[in-house]
Protein backbone atom coordinates (compact mmCIF):
# COMPACT_ATOMS: atom_id res chain seq x y z
CA UNK A 1 0.00 0.00 0.00
CA UNK A 2 1.43 2.92 -0.89
CA UNK A 3 2.56 5.98 2.11
CA UNK A 4 -0.13 8.52 0.40
CA UNK A 5 -2.88 5.97 0.16
CA UNK A 6 -1.94 4.52 4.15
CA UNK A 7 -2.36 8.67 4.98
CA UNK A 8 -5.40 8.86 3.08
CA UNK A 9 -7.14 6.01 5.32
CA UNK A 10 -5.97 7.33 8.58
CA UNK A 11 -7.45 10.15 8.15
CA UNK A 12 -10.93 8.96 6.82
CA UNK A 13 -10.85 7.63 10.32
CA UNK A 14 -11.46 11.08 11.52
CA UNK A 15 -14.94 11.39 14.00
CA UNK A 16 -17.69 14.03 13.48
CA UNK A 17 -17.64 17.04 15.82
CA UNK A 18 -20.52 16.33 18.71
CA UNK A 19 -22.94 19.12 17.63
CA UNK A 20 -23.48 20.93 21.32
CA UNK A 21 -19.26 21.15 21.15
CA UNK A 22 -19.78 22.80 17.36
CA UNK A 23 -22.61 24.86 18.74
CA UNK A 24 -20.69 26.44 21.60
CA UNK A 25 -17.42 26.85 19.01
CA UNK A 26 -19.56 28.47 15.96
CA UNK A 27 -20.85 30.91 18.50
CA UNK A 28 -17.16 31.56 20.45
CA UNK A 29 -15.56 31.38 16.96
CA UNK A 30 -18.11 34.31 16.13
CA UNK A 31 -17.41 36.46 19.19
CA UNK A 32 -13.54 36.52 19.19
CA UNK A 33 -13.58 38.13 15.96
CA UNK A 34 -16.44 40.53 17.02
CA UNK A 35 -15.13 44.19 16.61
CA UNK A 36 -16.69 45.26 19.50
CA UNK A 37 -16.22 44.76 23.29
CA UNK A 38 -18.24 41.66 24.28
CA UNK A 39 -19.38 43.64 27.12
CA UNK A 40 -20.78 46.50 25.30
CA UNK A 41 -22.67 44.04 23.18
CA UNK A 42 -25.68 43.50 24.95
CA UNK A 43 -26.81 40.73 22.45
CA UNK A 44 -23.73 38.76 22.36
CA UNK A 45 -23.17 39.41 26.18
CA UNK A 46 -26.54 37.94 26.67
CA UNK A 47 -25.09 34.62 24.42
CA UNK A 48 -22.25 34.16 26.38
CA UNK A 49 -24.19 33.05 29.82
CA UNK A 50 -25.29 30.27 27.48
CA UNK A 51 -21.86 28.82 26.93
CA UNK A 52 -19.86 30.34 29.20
CA UNK A 53 -19.79 30.29 33.39
CA UNK A 54 -17.96 33.55 34.40
CA UNK A 55 -17.12 33.62 37.69
CA UNK A 56 -17.03 35.54 40.99
CA UNK A 57 -14.46 38.12 39.33
CA UNK A 58 -15.63 37.80 35.74
CA UNK A 59 -19.04 37.76 33.77
CA UNK A 60 -18.98 35.46 31.17
CA UNK A 61 -18.82 38.34 28.55
CA UNK A 62 -15.63 39.84 30.19
CA UNK A 63 -14.37 35.78 30.21
CA UNK A 64 -14.85 35.94 26.25
CA UNK A 65 -13.90 39.43 25.98
CA UNK A 66 -10.24 38.42 26.69
CA UNK A 67 -9.69 36.02 24.03
CA UNK A 68 -11.36 39.05 21.67
CA UNK A 69 -8.76 41.09 23.17
CA UNK A 70 -6.13 38.62 22.83
CA UNK A 71 -7.14 37.65 18.81
CA UNK A 72 -7.14 41.74 17.78
CA UNK A 73 -3.74 42.02 19.55
CA UNK A 74 -2.17 38.64 18.19
CA UNK A 75 -2.96 40.00 14.82
CA UNK A 76 -2.62 43.41 14.94
CA UNK A 77 1.03 42.85 15.76
CA UNK A 78 1.35 39.99 12.93
CA UNK A 79 0.67 42.50 10.30
CA UNK A 80 2.71 44.86 11.78
CA UNK A 81 5.52 42.98 12.19
CA UNK A 82 5.17 42.35 8.27
CA UNK A 83 4.70 45.86 7.21
CA UNK A 84 6.65 48.03 8.87
CA UNK A 85 6.41 50.79 6.42
CA UNK A 86 2.62 51.21 5.99
CA UNK A 87 3.23 51.19 10.58
CA UNK A 88 5.11 53.91 10.12
CA UNK A 89 3.14 56.81 7.76
CA UNK A 90 0.09 55.91 9.30
CA UNK A 91 -1.17 57.41 12.37
CA UNK A 92 -2.45 53.89 15.24
CA UNK A 93 -6.01 55.09 14.78
CA UNK A 94 -5.96 54.46 10.67
CA UNK A 95 -3.80 51.24 11.12
CA UNK A 96 -6.34 49.74 13.70
CA UNK A 97 -8.88 50.93 11.28
CA UNK A 98 -7.19 49.21 8.15
CA UNK A 99 -6.33 45.99 10.08
CA UNK A 100 -9.63 45.75 11.78
CA UNK A 101 -11.22 46.42 8.04
CA UNK A 102 -8.67 43.25 6.54
CA UNK A 103 -9.50 41.26 9.03
CA UNK A 104 -13.54 41.31 8.85
CA UNK A 105 -13.08 41.13 5.06
CA UNK A 106 -10.63 38.62 5.40
CA UNK A 107 -11.06 36.24 8.90
CA UNK A 108 -7.63 34.04 9.17
CA UNK A 109 -7.80 30.88 8.20
CA UNK A 110 -4.10 29.22 7.48
CA UNK A 111 -2.84 27.86 10.91
CA UNK A 112 0.68 30.08 9.81
CA UNK A 113 0.30 33.44 10.66
CA UNK A 114 2.90 33.75 7.55
CA UNK A 115 -0.32 33.64 5.42
CA UNK A 116 -2.22 35.88 7.24
CA UNK A 117 -1.54 38.93 4.59
CA UNK A 118 -1.97 36.69 1.63
CA UNK A 119 -4.86 39.12 0.99
CA UNK A 120 -3.27 42.01 1.77
CA UNK A 121 -2.48 43.63 -1.62
CA UNK A 122 -5.86 43.07 -2.80
CA UNK A 123 -7.45 44.81 0.15
CA UNK A 124 -5.26 47.86 -0.18
CA UNK A 125 -5.90 48.80 -2.99
CA UNK A 126 -9.77 49.36 -1.91
CA UNK A 127 -8.77 51.16 1.54
CA UNK A 128 -9.47 55.01 1.41
CA UNK A 129 -5.73 55.81 2.41
CA UNK A 130 -5.67 59.93 3.84
CA UNK A 131 -2.87 60.19 6.01
CA UNK A 132 -0.74 58.97 2.62
CA UNK A 133 -1.82 58.60 -0.60
CA UNK A 134 -3.42 55.44 -1.56
CA UNK A 135 -0.73 54.45 -4.31
CA UNK A 136 2.15 55.05 -1.70
CA UNK A 137 -0.10 53.08 0.72
CA UNK A 138 -0.31 50.06 -2.15
CA UNK A 139 3.18 50.04 -3.28
CA UNK A 140 4.48 49.76 0.24
CA UNK A 141 2.06 46.76 1.23
CA UNK A 142 3.05 45.08 -2.74
CA UNK A 143 6.91 45.57 -1.54
CA UNK A 144 6.51 44.14 2.30
CA UNK A 145 4.49 41.29 0.93
CA UNK A 146 7.11 40.45 -1.97
CA UNK A 147 9.87 40.18 0.74
CA UNK A 148 8.03 38.07 3.31
CA UNK A 149 7.46 35.67 0.35
CA UNK A 150 11.37 36.03 -0.74
CA UNK A 151 12.48 35.51 3.05
CA UNK A 152 11.85 31.90 3.02
CA UNK A 153 10.82 30.78 -0.22
CA UNK A 154 12.08 27.52 -1.45
CA UNK A 155 16.05 27.18 -2.61
CA UNK A 156 16.54 26.18 -6.06
CA UNK A 157 18.63 23.57 -6.92
CA UNK A 158 22.04 24.72 -7.88
CA UNK A 159 22.78 25.73 -11.67
CA UNK A 160 24.29 22.63 -13.19
CA UNK A 161 27.52 23.93 -15.19
CA UNK A 162 27.74 20.46 -16.75
CA UNK A 163 24.59 20.61 -18.54
CA UNK A 164 25.12 24.42 -19.36
CA UNK A 165 28.45 23.82 -21.05
CA UNK A 166 26.75 21.10 -23.06
CA UNK A 167 24.47 23.33 -24.99
CA UNK A 168 25.83 23.80 -28.29
CA UNK A 169 26.16 27.24 -29.72
CA UNK A 170 22.90 27.17 -31.69
CA UNK A 171 20.89 25.79 -28.70
CA UNK A 172 20.53 28.88 -27.48
CA UNK A 173 18.15 29.64 -29.91
CA UNK A 174 15.52 27.43 -28.38
CA UNK A 175 17.00 27.43 -24.80
CA UNK A 176 14.53 28.16 -21.86
CA UNK A 177 16.20 30.64 -18.66
CA UNK A 178 13.66 29.29 -16.35
CA UNK A 179 13.92 31.72 -13.28
CA UNK A 180 14.07 31.10 -10.07
CA UNK A 181 10.40 31.49 -8.38
CA UNK A 182 12.09 32.61 -5.08
CA UNK A 183 12.97 36.37 -7.32
CA UNK A 184 9.79 38.80 -7.57
CA UNK A 185 9.60 41.35 -10.11
CA UNK A 186 8.27 44.49 -9.28
CA UNK A 187 6.91 47.73 -10.81
CA UNK A 188 6.23 50.72 -8.70
CA UNK A 189 4.89 54.09 -8.85
CA UNK A 190 7.36 55.09 -5.62
CA UNK A 191 11.07 53.78 -4.27
CA UNK A 192 8.96 51.44 -1.78
CA UNK A 193 12.04 49.49 -1.35
CA UNK A 194 14.39 52.72 -0.54
CA UNK A 195 11.44 53.89 1.78
CA UNK A 196 11.18 50.16 3.73
CA UNK A 197 14.92 49.98 4.30
CA UNK A 198 15.14 53.54 5.65
CA UNK A 199 12.04 52.94 7.79
CA UNK A 200 13.81 49.21 9.22
CA UNK A 201 17.26 51.36 9.84
CA UNK A 202 14.75 54.10 11.64
CA UNK A 203 13.16 51.53 13.90
CA UNK A 204 16.61 49.82 14.38
CA UNK A 205 19.50 50.72 16.75
CA UNK A 206 21.26 53.76 15.62
CA UNK A 207 24.22 52.91 12.84
CA UNK A 208 26.74 54.30 10.94
CA UNK A 209 25.63 53.83 6.90
CA UNK A 210 21.29 53.88 7.83
CA UNK A 211 19.67 54.11 5.23
CA UNK A 212 18.36 58.41 4.81
CA UNK A 213 14.41 58.49 4.24
CA UNK A 214 13.75 58.69 0.30
CA UNK A 215 11.97 61.07 -1.25
CA UNK A 216 8.12 59.21 -0.71
CA UNK A 217 6.54 61.11 -3.72
CA UNK A 218 6.23 59.17 -6.96
CA UNK A 219 9.33 58.61 -8.83
CA UNK A 220 9.00 59.79 -12.29
CA UNK A 221 8.89 57.02 -14.94
CA UNK A 222 8.20 54.73 -11.86
CA UNK A 223 10.84 52.13 -10.87
CA UNK A 224 11.52 48.36 -11.35
CA UNK A 225 12.74 45.94 -8.89
CA UNK A 226 13.69 42.09 -8.92
CA UNK A 227 14.16 40.95 -4.67
CA UNK A 228 15.93 37.85 -4.68
CA UNK A 229 17.71 36.40 -1.60
CA UNK A 230 21.72 35.42 -1.34
CA UNK A 231 23.57 33.88 1.72
CA UNK A 232 19.61 34.20 3.46
CA UNK A 233 18.86 38.00 3.24
CA UNK A 234 16.94 39.58 1.24
CA UNK A 235 18.31 42.24 -1.30
CA UNK A 236 17.20 44.42 -4.07
CA UNK A 237 18.05 45.13 -7.83
CA UNK A 238 17.19 48.09 -9.73
CA UNK A 239 16.51 47.07 -13.21
CA UNK A 240 15.87 49.37 -16.34
CA UNK A 241 12.80 48.91 -18.07
CA UNK A 242 13.85 46.69 -21.23
CA UNK A 243 15.98 44.47 -18.64
CA UNK A 244 12.87 43.89 -16.35
CA UNK A 245 10.64 43.42 -19.73
CA UNK A 246 13.33 40.48 -20.54
CA UNK A 247 13.09 38.91 -17.06
CA UNK A 248 9.05 39.23 -17.62
CA UNK A 249 9.44 37.75 -21.03
CA UNK A 250 11.76 34.85 -20.54
CA UNK A 251 9.61 33.90 -17.16
CA UNK A 252 6.85 33.17 -20.09
CA UNK A 253 9.11 30.83 -21.12
CA UNK A 254 9.84 32.12 -24.41
CA UNK A 255 13.80 31.57 -25.57
CA UNK A 256 16.40 34.07 -25.05
CA UNK A 257 16.41 34.87 -28.71
CA UNK A 258 12.63 34.69 -29.06
CA UNK A 259 12.42 37.21 -25.65
CA UNK A 260 15.39 39.87 -26.63
CA UNK A 261 13.35 40.04 -30.42
CA UNK A 262 9.76 41.27 -28.59
CA UNK A 263 11.63 43.69 -26.19
CA UNK A 264 14.07 44.96 -29.16
CA UNK A 265 10.20 45.65 -31.38
CA UNK A 266 10.49 48.65 -33.25
CA UNK A 267 13.81 49.65 -31.72
CA UNK A 268 16.26 51.13 -34.39
CA UNK A 269 19.57 50.13 -34.96
CA UNK A 270 21.25 51.82 -32.29
CA UNK A 271 18.89 50.67 -29.86
CA UNK A 272 19.38 47.20 -30.24
CA UNK A 273 23.10 47.70 -30.01
CA UNK A 274 22.55 49.40 -26.47
CA UNK A 275 20.34 46.94 -25.70
CA UNK A 276 22.72 43.54 -26.65
CA UNK A 277 25.68 45.44 -25.57
CA UNK A 278 24.22 45.34 -22.15
CA UNK A 279 22.32 41.44 -22.30
CA UNK A 280 25.90 40.30 -20.73
CA UNK A 281 25.92 42.63 -17.95
CA UNK A 282 22.50 42.00 -16.93
CA UNK A 283 23.06 37.99 -17.18
CA UNK A 284 26.03 38.05 -14.94
CA UNK A 285 23.99 39.99 -12.51
CA UNK A 286 21.49 37.93 -12.35
CA UNK A 287 23.35 34.93 -12.38
CA UNK A 288 25.60 36.52 -9.19
CA UNK A 289 22.22 36.76 -7.81
CA UNK A 290 20.47 33.13 -8.55
CA UNK A 291 17.86 34.69 -10.55
CA UNK A 292 18.21 31.94 -12.98
CA UNK A 293 17.11 28.06 -12.05
CA UNK A 294 17.93 26.41 -14.56
CA UNK A 295 18.50 26.00 -18.25
CA UNK A 296 15.95 23.56 -19.79
CA UNK A 297 17.44 22.58 -23.44
CA UNK A 298 16.26 21.07 -25.89
CA UNK A 299 13.37 21.87 -24.41
CA UNK B 1 22.06 3.26 33.85
CA UNK B 2 19.49 5.31 32.13
CA UNK B 3 16.02 4.49 32.78
CA UNK B 4 14.15 3.11 30.13
CA UNK B 5 12.41 5.65 27.89
CA UNK B 6 8.49 6.73 28.91
CA UNK B 7 5.92 5.80 26.31
CA UNK B 8 9.26 5.09 23.97
CA UNK B 9 10.56 8.68 24.08
CA UNK B 10 13.98 9.32 26.23
CA UNK B 11 14.43 11.67 28.77
CA UNK B 12 16.46 14.83 27.47
CA UNK B 13 17.40 16.39 30.30
CA UNK B 14 16.64 20.37 30.72
CA UNK B 15 16.37 22.27 27.06
CA UNK B 16 14.87 25.80 26.49
CA UNK B 17 12.38 26.86 23.63
CA UNK B 18 14.72 28.15 20.44
CA UNK B 19 14.11 31.93 19.95
CA UNK B 20 15.16 34.32 17.61
CA UNK B 21 17.29 36.51 19.71
CA UNK B 22 19.40 33.79 21.56
CA UNK B 23 20.49 32.28 17.61
CA UNK B 24 23.70 34.48 17.71
CA UNK B 25 24.59 32.78 21.29
CA UNK B 26 23.14 29.11 20.71
CA UNK B 27 23.79 28.45 16.85
CA UNK B 28 27.85 30.08 16.33
CA UNK B 29 30.24 27.79 17.29
CA UNK B 30 31.48 28.82 20.81
CA UNK B 31 28.48 31.13 21.37
CA UNK B 32 27.67 29.70 24.70
CA UNK B 33 30.82 29.50 26.34
CA UNK B 34 31.30 26.44 28.47
CA UNK B 35 29.86 23.43 26.74
CA UNK B 36 29.70 21.58 30.19
CA UNK B 37 26.67 23.59 30.78
CA UNK B 38 24.55 24.33 27.92
CA UNK B 39 21.81 22.78 26.81
CA UNK B 40 21.21 19.57 24.86
CA UNK B 41 18.23 19.97 23.66
CA UNK B 42 15.51 22.78 22.15
CA UNK B 43 12.26 22.59 21.42
CA UNK B 44 11.35 24.44 18.26
CA UNK B 45 7.82 26.14 17.40
CA UNK B 46 7.01 23.25 14.56
CA UNK B 47 4.99 26.15 12.05
CA UNK B 48 7.49 28.75 12.66
CA UNK B 49 10.30 25.86 10.50
CA UNK B 50 7.62 24.92 7.68
CA UNK B 51 9.25 26.85 4.71
CA UNK B 52 11.12 25.06 2.76
CA UNK B 53 13.88 27.82 2.14
CA UNK B 54 15.94 30.85 3.45
CA UNK B 55 17.03 32.08 6.60
CA UNK B 56 14.44 29.83 8.78
CA UNK B 57 15.86 26.33 7.04
CA UNK B 58 19.32 27.34 7.15
CA UNK B 59 18.81 28.42 11.41
CA UNK B 60 17.06 24.97 11.75
CA UNK B 61 20.13 23.15 9.78
CA UNK B 62 22.61 25.16 12.01
CA UNK B 63 20.54 23.85 15.32
CA UNK B 64 19.98 20.51 14.09
CA UNK B 65 24.02 20.20 13.54
CA UNK B 66 24.46 20.95 17.25
CA UNK B 67 21.27 20.15 19.23
CA UNK B 68 18.33 17.68 19.67
CA UNK B 69 15.38 19.06 18.59
CA UNK B 70 12.14 18.59 19.75
CA UNK B 71 8.89 19.90 17.72
CA UNK B 72 6.07 22.07 19.72
CA UNK B 73 2.99 23.09 17.39
CA UNK B 74 0.67 25.22 18.67
CA UNK B 75 -1.77 25.54 15.48
CA UNK B 76 -3.21 21.99 15.06
CA UNK B 77 -6.47 22.80 16.48
CA UNK B 78 -7.02 18.85 18.31
CA UNK B 79 -10.69 20.10 19.14
CA UNK B 80 -11.54 22.17 16.31
CA UNK B 81 -15.07 21.52 15.12
CA UNK B 82 -13.37 20.63 11.23
CA UNK B 83 -11.75 17.76 9.76
CA UNK B 84 -7.76 17.80 10.82
CA UNK B 85 -5.97 19.74 8.25
CA UNK B 86 -4.10 17.39 6.20
CA UNK B 87 -2.02 19.88 4.49
CA UNK B 88 -0.51 20.95 7.70
CA UNK B 89 -0.11 17.41 9.01
CA UNK B 90 1.48 16.68 5.91
CA UNK B 91 3.75 19.95 6.57
CA UNK B 92 4.22 18.55 10.49
CA UNK B 93 4.87 14.90 9.22
CA UNK B 94 7.86 16.48 6.59
CA UNK B 95 9.46 18.37 9.34
CA UNK B 96 9.45 15.83 12.15
CA UNK B 97 11.41 13.39 9.48
CA UNK B 98 13.54 16.16 9.39
CA UNK B 99 14.89 17.16 13.25
CA UNK B 100 13.90 13.36 13.79
CA UNK B 101 12.27 14.67 16.84
CA UNK B 102 11.25 11.66 19.48
CA UNK B 103 8.00 13.07 19.96
CA UNK B 104 5.70 16.11 18.49
CA UNK B 105 3.39 17.25 21.05
CA UNK B 106 1.04 20.28 20.56
CA UNK B 107 -1.94 21.82 22.33
CA UNK B 108 -5.20 20.39 24.08
CA UNK B 109 -7.23 22.99 22.71
CA UNK B 110 -9.47 24.24 19.69
CA UNK B 111 -7.77 26.86 17.04
CA UNK B 112 -11.08 28.23 15.22
CA UNK B 113 -14.44 27.26 13.27
CA UNK B 114 -16.04 27.39 9.80
CA UNK B 115 -12.65 28.04 8.26
CA UNK B 116 -11.25 30.75 10.47
CA UNK B 117 -7.90 29.60 12.31
CA UNK B 118 -7.37 32.37 15.51
CA UNK B 119 -4.17 31.73 15.97
CA UNK B 120 -5.02 31.31 19.94
CA UNK B 121 -5.08 27.91 22.05
CA UNK B 122 -9.08 27.84 22.45
CA UNK B 123 -10.41 25.79 26.06
CA UNK B 124 -12.54 23.28 25.02
CA UNK B 125 -15.88 22.10 27.33
CA UNK B 126 -14.84 19.01 29.46
CA UNK B 127 -17.27 16.93 28.61
CA UNK B 128 -17.46 12.95 27.71
CA UNK B 129 -18.07 13.78 24.32
CA UNK B 130 -15.68 16.10 23.55
CA UNK B 131 -13.01 13.71 25.16
CA UNK B 132 -13.92 11.12 23.11
CA UNK B 133 -13.73 13.26 19.72
CA UNK B 134 -10.29 14.69 20.77
CA UNK B 135 -9.01 11.26 21.79
CA UNK B 136 -10.28 10.06 18.66
CA UNK B 137 -8.45 12.68 16.50
CA UNK B 138 -5.10 12.31 18.32
CA UNK B 139 -5.08 8.53 17.37
CA UNK B 140 -5.61 9.65 14.07
CA UNK B 141 -2.73 12.27 14.17
CA UNK B 142 -0.39 9.70 15.97
CA UNK B 143 -1.20 7.06 12.84
CA UNK B 144 -0.46 9.73 10.59
CA UNK B 145 2.47 10.96 12.21
CA UNK B 146 4.18 7.84 12.62
CA UNK B 147 6.04 9.44 15.89
CA UNK B 148 4.85 9.70 19.33
CA UNK B 149 1.84 12.42 19.90
CA UNK B 150 2.22 14.44 22.82
CA UNK B 151 -0.52 16.92 23.83
CA UNK B 152 -0.25 19.60 26.42
CA UNK B 153 -2.44 20.98 29.14
CA UNK B 154 -3.60 24.85 27.98
CA UNK B 155 -3.79 27.59 30.08
CA UNK B 156 -7.39 29.11 30.10
CA UNK B 157 -9.21 32.44 30.93
CA UNK B 158 -12.80 30.83 30.65
CA UNK B 159 -15.23 27.77 32.03
CA UNK B 160 -18.21 26.39 30.32
CA UNK B 161 -21.43 25.63 30.89
CA UNK B 162 -21.41 22.72 29.76
CA UNK B 163 -18.65 20.69 31.27
CA UNK B 164 -19.29 18.09 33.47
CA UNK B 165 -15.75 16.69 33.95
CA UNK B 166 -12.41 18.32 35.77
CA UNK B 167 -9.87 19.40 33.40
CA UNK B 168 -7.17 16.93 34.78
CA UNK B 169 -9.91 13.95 34.06
CA UNK B 170 -10.44 15.55 30.62
CA UNK B 171 -6.59 15.41 30.52
CA UNK B 172 -5.93 12.16 31.61
CA UNK B 173 -9.15 10.48 29.78
CA UNK B 174 -7.92 11.75 26.15
CA UNK B 175 -4.24 10.71 27.29
CA UNK B 176 -5.30 7.31 28.39
CA UNK B 177 -8.02 6.87 25.49
CA UNK B 178 -5.86 7.94 22.77
CA UNK B 179 -2.39 6.12 24.13
CA UNK B 180 -0.51 9.52 23.82
CA UNK B 181 1.86 11.29 25.99
CA UNK B 182 1.11 14.53 28.00
CA UNK B 183 3.45 17.48 28.12
CA UNK B 184 2.87 18.72 31.63
CA UNK B 185 2.30 22.32 31.85
CA UNK B 186 2.83 23.18 35.30
CA UNK B 187 2.68 26.78 34.91
CA UNK B 188 -0.58 26.42 33.06
CA UNK B 189 -1.78 24.14 35.63
CA UNK B 190 -1.18 27.23 38.36
CA UNK B 191 -2.36 29.80 35.78
CA UNK B 192 -5.87 28.03 34.63
CA UNK B 193 -5.92 27.08 39.06
CA UNK B 194 -5.73 31.12 39.84
CA UNK B 195 -8.26 31.94 37.23
CA UNK B 196 -10.68 28.68 38.16
CA UNK B 197 -10.55 29.20 41.65
CA UNK B 198 -9.11 24.69 41.60
CA UNK B 199 -6.53 23.33 43.90
CA UNK B 200 -3.37 23.32 41.87
CA UNK B 201 -2.02 20.38 43.96
CA UNK B 202 -5.17 18.03 42.92
CA UNK B 203 -4.65 18.61 39.43
CA UNK B 204 -1.15 17.58 39.91
CA UNK B 205 -1.79 14.67 41.71
CA UNK B 206 -4.28 13.29 38.94
CA UNK B 207 -2.38 13.75 35.94
CA UNK B 208 -1.50 10.02 34.74
CA UNK B 209 2.01 10.01 35.91
CA UNK B 210 3.38 7.09 33.16
CA UNK B 211 2.00 9.80 30.67
CA UNK B 212 4.23 12.48 31.03
CA UNK B 213 6.66 12.65 28.83
CA UNK B 214 7.59 16.48 28.97
CA UNK B 215 7.36 19.34 31.10
CA UNK B 216 7.26 23.22 30.75
CA UNK B 217 7.99 26.19 32.69
CA UNK B 218 7.21 29.39 31.98
CA UNK B 219 6.07 33.16 33.99
CA UNK B 220 2.94 34.39 33.34
CA UNK B 221 0.84 38.37 33.75
CA UNK B 222 -0.90 39.29 36.81
CA UNK B 223 -4.06 41.26 35.77
CA UNK B 224 -5.98 42.24 38.65
CA UNK B 225 -8.98 39.77 37.75
CA UNK B 226 -6.79 37.37 36.18
CA UNK B 227 -3.48 35.66 34.86
CA UNK B 228 -2.65 35.39 31.36
CA UNK B 229 -0.18 32.71 30.42
CA UNK B 230 2.44 35.64 28.59
CA UNK B 231 5.99 33.19 29.05
CA UNK B 232 7.54 36.16 30.35
CA UNK B 233 9.55 36.95 33.83
CA UNK B 234 10.78 34.14 35.60
CA UNK B 235 8.69 31.32 37.07
CA UNK B 236 7.48 32.06 40.40
CA UNK B 237 7.65 30.25 43.75
CA UNK B 238 4.04 28.54 43.35
CA UNK B 239 5.28 26.64 39.90
CA UNK B 240 8.60 25.67 40.96
CA UNK B 241 6.68 23.99 43.96
CA UNK B 242 4.08 22.14 41.52
CA UNK B 243 6.83 21.15 39.51
CA UNK B 244 8.62 19.60 42.46
CA UNK B 245 5.26 17.89 43.22
CA UNK B 246 5.30 16.47 40.01
CA UNK B 247 8.62 15.29 39.41
CA UNK B 248 8.08 13.58 42.88
CA UNK B 249 5.61 11.67 41.39
CA UNK B 250 6.30 11.49 37.71
CA UNK B 251 10.23 10.63 37.80
CA UNK B 252 12.51 13.16 36.19
CA UNK B 253 11.17 14.00 33.28
CA UNK B 254 12.55 15.96 29.84
CA UNK B 255 11.93 19.82 30.85
CA UNK B 256 11.90 22.97 29.07
CA UNK B 257 11.87 26.41 29.85
CA UNK B 258 9.68 28.83 28.05
CA UNK B 259 10.28 32.81 27.55
CA UNK B 260 8.45 34.19 24.88
CA UNK B 261 7.50 37.96 25.50
CA UNK B 262 10.48 40.52 26.42
CA UNK B 263 12.90 37.90 26.30
CA UNK B 264 15.82 38.65 27.91
CA UNK B 265 19.75 37.43 27.32
CA UNK B 266 20.14 33.52 27.07
CA UNK B 267 21.95 33.16 30.35
CA UNK B 268 18.82 34.25 32.17
CA UNK B 269 16.62 31.89 30.35
CA UNK B 270 19.33 29.21 31.17
CA UNK B 271 19.43 30.45 34.79
CA UNK B 272 15.68 29.13 35.34
CA UNK B 273 16.61 25.99 33.17
CA UNK B 274 19.42 25.32 35.68
CA UNK B 275 17.18 25.80 38.62
CA UNK B 276 14.82 22.95 37.00
CA UNK B 277 18.42 20.91 36.32
CA UNK B 278 18.98 20.90 40.11
CA UNK B 279 15.36 19.67 40.87
CA UNK B 280 15.70 16.83 38.66
CA UNK B 281 19.25 16.03 39.97
CA UNK B 282 17.54 15.93 43.27
CA UNK B 283 15.33 13.62 42.25
CA UNK B 284 17.36 11.17 40.69
CA UNK B 285 19.45 11.40 44.11
CA UNK B 286 16.41 10.74 45.69
CA UNK B 287 15.64 7.18 43.24
CA UNK B 288 18.74 6.18 43.52
CA UNK B 289 19.32 6.71 46.80
CA UNK B 290 17.05 3.41 47.89
CA UNK B 291 18.95 1.48 45.04
CA UNK B 292 22.38 2.30 46.83
CA UNK B 293 21.44 1.07 50.18
CA UNK B 294 20.35 -1.76 48.96
CA UNK B 295 23.29 -3.10 47.52
CA UNK B 296 25.31 -5.46 48.48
Amino acid sequence: MSGTLKEAEILARQPKAPVDLARAQTFLNRAFQSSTCIPDDPEIAAQCAEFVTGNDRLTPARQVEIYREQFWLRHRESLADDFPSLVHFLSDETFDAFVRGYLAAHPPSDPSLRELPKHLVAFTERWPFTEISPALALDLVRYEFAFIDVFDGPDPEPLDAARIAAIPADGWTTARIVLNPCVARLRLAHAAHRISYAVKDKVAPPREGAAEMPSISPVEGGVRIALYRKENVVRYSELTEPAYRLLEELDRGRSLVDACATITEGLDEAGIAAIQGKIGEWFAAWARGGFIARIDWPV
Amino acid sequence: MSPPPRLGVPDLGVGIGLRIPHYEAVLTEGGLGDTARRPTWFEIISENFFAEGGRPRANLDRALAKYRLVTHGVSMGIGSPEPLDFAYLKKLKTLARYTNTPWVSDHLCWTGAGGAHLHDLLPLPYTEESLRYVAERARVVQDFLEVRFVLENASSYLTYTSSRLTEWDFLAGIADEADIGLLFDVNNVYVSSQNHGFDPNVYVDRVPAHRVVQYHLAGHTRFPDYIIDTHTGSVCDEVWALYRRSIARTGPVSTLVEWDDEIPAFEVVWAEAEKARAILSEARAAKAAPLAAGAP
